[in-house]
């Protein structure tokens, strides 16, 4: 719990140790990135890939562009590059039996280091409480694992309506949770 | 503070503590990338039951994907 990942990746960038770099990339995101692809892509068999191809090849795109591609102002964004990397590459096997280049897009999302998570936040479950008993239930079945479309046969909605809704559920967690409100 | 992988794991498990616990749900909320990581893990998680299955399945695909990257740069 006390690995502090920025700090480890700079201190091997600095000193241009490309293997130790890379080790610490691997250890602290190949199980992530693996369960990522599970939940986002669990029909890709039907390509004869695996998971595990899809973590390769995000690897493979790591280590072909060398450590020079990673700046220190690029190390907070490494996550979200990788996920990035991951997500393309599962979308180019699902719109082509030959993936295509995937885009060098890094977004920006919230540095942990800048996250309030003192007690006064309400945790997930009050939140649920206070939205609709559908949208509930959508981001649920999400968070176990259950894709749009498994969502959809079981609550006979169309994914669409599904889509919708876990939206709107993501939204009112955003604002209650911003709120501080954990009244029921 | 890094949530790590071990992090996650318990989280879907109910072990981890209170504090940490809510730094999962923060991320959970406000990053669609950790629902996704926590639902993966939660699918598997279905599908194999036990804590230890589902350790042994991550820690074996990733021993399995660690040798094809060393064998595919000899």
């Amino acid at each position: 719990m006390a690995l502090n990942l920025p700090g480890q990746l700079l201190v091997a960038l600095r000193v241009r140790n490309e293997k130790a770099f890379f080790t610490i990339l691997f250890e602290a995101y190949t199980d992530k990135l693996k369960a990522f692809v599970i939940k986002n892509f669990p029909n890709l068999s039907w390509r004869h890939l695996r998971p595990e191809d899809i973590v390769q090849e995000v690897w493979k795109k790591v280590c072909s562009r060398g450590l020079e591609q990673f700046s220190e102002a690029k190390i907070p964004t490494i996550e979200s590059y990788l996920f990035t990397i991951a997500r393309n590459k599962c979308l180019n096997y699902y719109k082509t039996d030959h993936p295509i280049e995937d885009l060098d897009v890094v977004k920006s999302l919230p540095s942990p280091e800048n996250i309030d998570y003192s007690d006064d936040k309400p945790d997930l479950s009050n939140l649920l409480h206070q939205i609709p008993e559908i949208q509930k239930t959508i981001f649920e079945m999400t968070l176990d694992g259950y894709k749009i479309k498994e969502i959809a046969e079981t609550l006979s909605m169309t994914e669409s309506n599904i889509k919708y809704h876990l939206g709107e559920a993501k939204r009112k967690l955003r604002d209650l949770y911003c709120r501080g409100d954990s009244s029921s | 503070m890094q949530i790590t992988f071990d992090d996650l794991l318990k989280y879907c498990f109910q072990e981890l503590p209170y504090e940490q616990q809510k730094m999962v749900e923060h991320l959970i909320i406000f990053d669609d990338n950790y629902l996704d990581i926590i639902g993966g893990i939660n699918r598997i998680k279905r599908e194999l039951g036990s804590k230890e299955a589902v350790v042994r399945y991550f820690a074996q695909s990733k021993e399995n994907l660690r040798q094809t990257l060393f064998e595919q740069t000899k």
